[in-house]
């Protein structure tokens, strides 16, 4: 079965103190974790600087169907479709959902996706901006930094000077 | 009452008295199984099975009576007088008949009693006539006062047990037989008693006395006669009884072949079910029989059931559920009874239909939303209350912007599809009481809280705006929403959906993705505009329109080379319109086609009172290009007013283009064969594509003024100006540079070839007179 990417953007529109948001925050994650995995999706959430940003990865259908169940939520606002393409691998086959811990490199992220505030980007730079999600993920679940990669991949996703 | 005991006892031959005995209770089994037998069939049959019974009746009572005389033992010779025996029988048989006619059909008592009467009668006169045939050798003496006490009790038994007889009460009329029976004994055995013979030899039998030798075989065959008609009778009876029971299966199989439930009562009493009703109810029809049918029917009492017309009730079913019935009672005779049968239908089906009916009738198939019809009702009530509370509350109509395009492109069935997501993130974004209807189309109406209006547009703008994946296709569209609060923007629904609509377009008009609220200039606008389609359908016609030129010089020499039309509208009371206040609204309206081809006759007309080498330019509508009569209508023109082709000019901007190539490109090489030239408007405003040059016939290019503004100085603009001169000559098209108003950017336009300006510098644009006496100056020069 072909297997797709899917990448959005949308503005968090969660009520309540920094806590008590990011509670909700973690328990959509495993509500979408067990969801994902019924219906053999993978991908991983950051949730920073008020905005999310999902990769989102699996059969067409299936991604479609999330999707629309996504653009149904009111927990969220100006979702944004950043991309939507066909991939050759999985980059999250380890997580039905998971979410990217805060970083140094995730500012890099939200400042890419967010300087594009609406609009979708290139595949190339989305290929960049996932792989640096899972190093991102990879790296705090190894417990030490793997430099060159996340400069490499941060690299990548850098705008061409305008 | 010992004489009649004596009597029995000592003056009868006790086996003999068995036989007669015998012969009533035969005769009479004979009488009444005939009778029923006469009431069972019809016509003539009837009538001979009634007499027959009749006569078999009063065959009993005188053979009853003969065998009782013959059994009478008086101590002497006894014989019978023919002629009174004969009598008697026949006066029996015209007796019995005048009661059962008196009798027969008729529950009157009194009637039915003086029918009694008349049988004891006849029965009195057939003992004491029989009696009186009855002759002895010796002296017949009468007990007158047993006469009259037989007399006295047994008629009174008659008339009570033809009254019984005919009395509803099964037991009472089982009573009449037994009655009768001791009445005659009572008479017959009275009546002997009564009788007191002494013998006396003096006294003989007459000669035409017939001895009872004779009799017995007479009364014997009279008997006999009885059984057989007895048997017939018990044959007529067990046919009777078979044909009932088939009658009965029969009626049996037709009620369990009925859909309709049916309950047979009496007192209130399930007597019997059909098939139906046991299975409605859920157990079997034995065990319904004996149920009283309050337990199935607990809300609906027996005696409020009407028998013409059928009502609603619930029926209680074994398992505790209630079904909703329609209930009939009707009184039905069956056999002789009557009796009371209720019907019970079932109506959960039509229950079920009719809900299904209506919320066909009310939803829309496509996305489940209340349709425009269920909306109307919920808008009324709406506003109704809001009259009367004041309560306020926001009727809110949103439009999808590109759906049209999504329809178009990706098709019926996507664009469906899209509907109903659109429905359901629709459903989303409002709470469950609000509602949400689909008006037809890609129009939807939503009703909230007024406080809840401002956000609940917010979030549909939102929600619907994010992206739509179907098959692999991203579909991006949006909404726009328009607001009205009722009762404030509109007290009644129509003019309330006006005032939101209102909104709507306001908010469309914005670009999209936006919510308007109502606003009373929106209305006055509305007003506006329409008044000004109304005048300018009028103008027309009115003669309001006026052609003025604007000239154009070749920029060196400063000569007149000619001049564009440019159509002014002279409103009778707002003075000169712009045109672009009123040419938009008259693409729009689709009276752009008729005014652009006068403007083009006035033109040309006017333009042949000018000197024969100036030209004249007239502007070409894209709605005008696309019709592809165009050529020849402008060949029409060109014949009528006498202007060469080359003398016209027409101007056409890229977005004429844009549209149905194949006939414009027909249409404009058509007007070229024409010697008419063609010339590309504004160029450089639009997507100013290339391709358009090389693929349509052009003879000239109009810069447009935006860029002349900034000539000298800009230098982006110098460089566009003098790129496009160059293109233009390389392509063998001449360049008309628009908006020349001062002397630098005349200059400018000079030393970069260009061949022509027109602008304020030269003249702004005038009347047709003016621009004839300009042009027909001496000096053909501005210069």
């Amino acid at each position: 079965m072909p297997l797709y990417r899917l990448l959005y953007r949308s503005e968090i529109a969660l009520n309540g103190s920094k806590d008590q948001i990011d509670h909700q925050i973690d328990q959509i994650v495993s509500a979408s974790e067990q969801s994902n995995h019924l219906s053999g999706l993978t991908g991983a959430l950051i949730a920073s600087g008020g905005v999310f940003i999902q990769a989102l990865e699996g059969p067409l259908g299936a991604l479609e169907a999330t999707f629309e169940k996504i653009c149904l939520d009111l927990r969220h606002k100006r979702v944004n479709l950043i991309e939507l393409a066909a991939a050759e691998e999985r980059i999250f086959p380890e997580w039905s959902m998971i979410r990217v811990a805060q970083g140094a490199q995730m500012i890099e992220i939200c400042t890419v996706v967010g300087v594009r505030e609406s609009g979708r980007l290139d595949t190339s730079t989305t290929s960049a901006l996932v792989s640096l999600m899972r190093n991102i993920l990879l790296t705090k679940s190894a417990g030490s930094l793997d430099n060159e990669v996340a400069a490499g991949a941060s690299a990548a996703i850098r705008l061409p000077d305008r | 009452m010992e004489t009649i005991y004596s009597c029995l006892r000592d003056a009868h031959d006790q086996d003999l008295l068995w036989i007669a005995a015998l012969v009533c209770v035969t005769g009479v089994y004979a009488s009444i199984s005939l009778a029923r037998h006469a009431s069972r069939v019809e016509g003539n049959s009837r009538k001979a099975w009634a007499a027959v019974a009749i006569v078999s009746s009063a065959c009993t009572a005188w053979a009853t009576h003969m065998v009782g005389l013959l059994a009478f033992q008086p101590g002497m010779q006894a014989g019978f007088d023919p002629l009174l025996t004969l009598m008697s029988l026949l006066l029996t048989i015209i007796g019995i008949s005048a009661s059962m006619g008196t009798a027969i059909g008729s529950r009157n008592r009194l009637r039915r009693a003086g029918a009694g009467l008349l049988l004891g009668l006849s029965i009195a006169l057939l003992h004491y006539l029989g009696q009186a045939a009855y002759l002895v050798t010796g002296r017949v003496t009468w007990n007158v006062q047993l006469v009259a006490l037989s007399l006295a009790w047994s008629l009174p038994l008659f008339a009570a047990a033809m009254v019984l007889s005919g009395d509803k009460r099964n037991s009472l009329r089982h009573l009449a037989g037994p009655l009768i029976l001791s009445a005659i004994a009572l008479l017959h055995f009275a009546g002997m008693a009564a009788l007191e013979l002494t013998f006396d030899p003096r006294i003989s039998l007459p000669e035409s006395a017939l001895p009872p030798d004779v009799v017995a075989p007479i009364v014997a065959a009279v008997c006999a006669a009885l059984v057989v008609l007895a048997f017939m009778g018990l044959r007529f009876a067990l046919a009777a009884r078979a044909q009932a029971i088939r009658d009965r299966s029969r009626l049996k199989q037709l009620a369990d072949l009925a859909v309709e439930g049916l309950a047979i009562c009496r007192d209130g009493t399930i007597d019997a079910v059909n098939g139906s009703l046991a299975t409605l109810v859920g157990c079997s029809q034995q065990d319904l029989k004996g149920r009283t049918l309050s337990s199935l029917l607990p809300d609906t009492p027996l005696s409020k059931l009407s028998e013409h017309q059928e009502q609603d009730g619930e029926l209680f079913t074994n398992d505790g559920t209630r079904v909703p019935v329609r209930l009939l009672r009707k009184i039905v005779k069956i056999g002789n009874v009557d009796q009371t049968v209720v019907a019970i239908r079932d109506q959960r089906e039509r229950l079920r239909t009719e809900q299904r009916m209506r919320t066909l009738a009310f939803t829309d198939a496509l996305t489940g939303l209340a349709n425009r019809l269920q909306f109307n009702q919920i808008l009324s009530a709406n506003c109704e209350k809001a009259n009367a509370t004041e309560e306020r509350f926001a009727l809110l109509l949103l439009d999808l912007d590109r759906f049209k395009f999504v329809n178009d492109t990706f098709g019926h069935a996507m664009g469906d599809e899209l509907l109903k997501r659109v429905a359901r993130r629709l459903s989303a974004c409002c709470g469950s009481t609000t509602s949400i209807a689909r008006l037809g189309g890609d129009e939807f109406a939503i009703i909230v809280d007024e406080e809840l209006a401002q956000d609940t547009a917010e979030t549909i703008i939102d929600v619907l705006g994010r992206p739509y994946l179907i098959d692999g296709s991203i579909m991006d569209i949006a909404a726009s929403v328009g607001i009205a609060i009722g009762p404030a923007d509109g007290s009644n629904p129509s003019v309330l959906s006006r005032s939101a609509d209102l909104a709507l377009y306001t908010a469309k008009h914005a670009g999209g993705s936006v919510y308007r609220r109502f606003e009373r200039e929106m209305r006055e606008r509305a007003q506006a505009r329409r008044q000004l389609e109304l005048d300018l359908r009028r103008a027309l016609v009115r003669e309001e329109f006026e052609v003025h030129y604007q000239p154009q010089v070749d920029p060196g020499d400063g000569r007149f080379q000619g001049a564009e039309a440019l159509v002014r509208w002279r409103h009778p009371e707002r003075g000169m319109v712009p045109p672009a206040d009123f040419i938009p609204l008259a693409e729009e309206i689709g009276l752009i086609s008729p005014l652009g081809e006068w403007v083009l006759r006035t033109a040309c007309e006017q333009a042949t009172g000018w000197p024969s080498h100036l030209t004249v330019a007239v502007n070409l509508s894209p709605v005008q290009l696309r019709d592809s009569a165009l050529a020849a209508r402008v060949m029409q023109i060109l014949q009528d007013t006498g202007l060469p082709g080359s003398r016209l000019e027409l101007e056409i901007t890229e977005t004429a283009l844009l549209q149905d190539e194949e006939t414009t490109y027909n249409t404009l090489h058509a007007l070229r064969a024409m010697g008419i030239r063609i010339s590309m408007d504004d160029f450089g405003t639009g997507y100013s594509s290339l391709s358009y040059l090389r693929r349509f016939p052009f003879s000239k290019i109009k810069i447009d003024r935006s860029f002349v503004r900034q000539v000298p100085e800009d230098q982006e603009s110098v460089a566009i100006i003098q790129a496009l001169t160059s293109l233009a000559a390389k392509l063998n098209m001449t360049v008309t540079v628009e908006g020349v108003e001062t002397a630098e950017q005349r200059a400018f336009t000079v030393s970069e070839g260009c061949n022509q300006i027109q602008g304020y510098l030269i003249s702004r644009p005038i009347e047709s007179v003016s621009i004839r006496a300009l042009f027909n100056e001496p000096l053909q020069s501005v210069a």
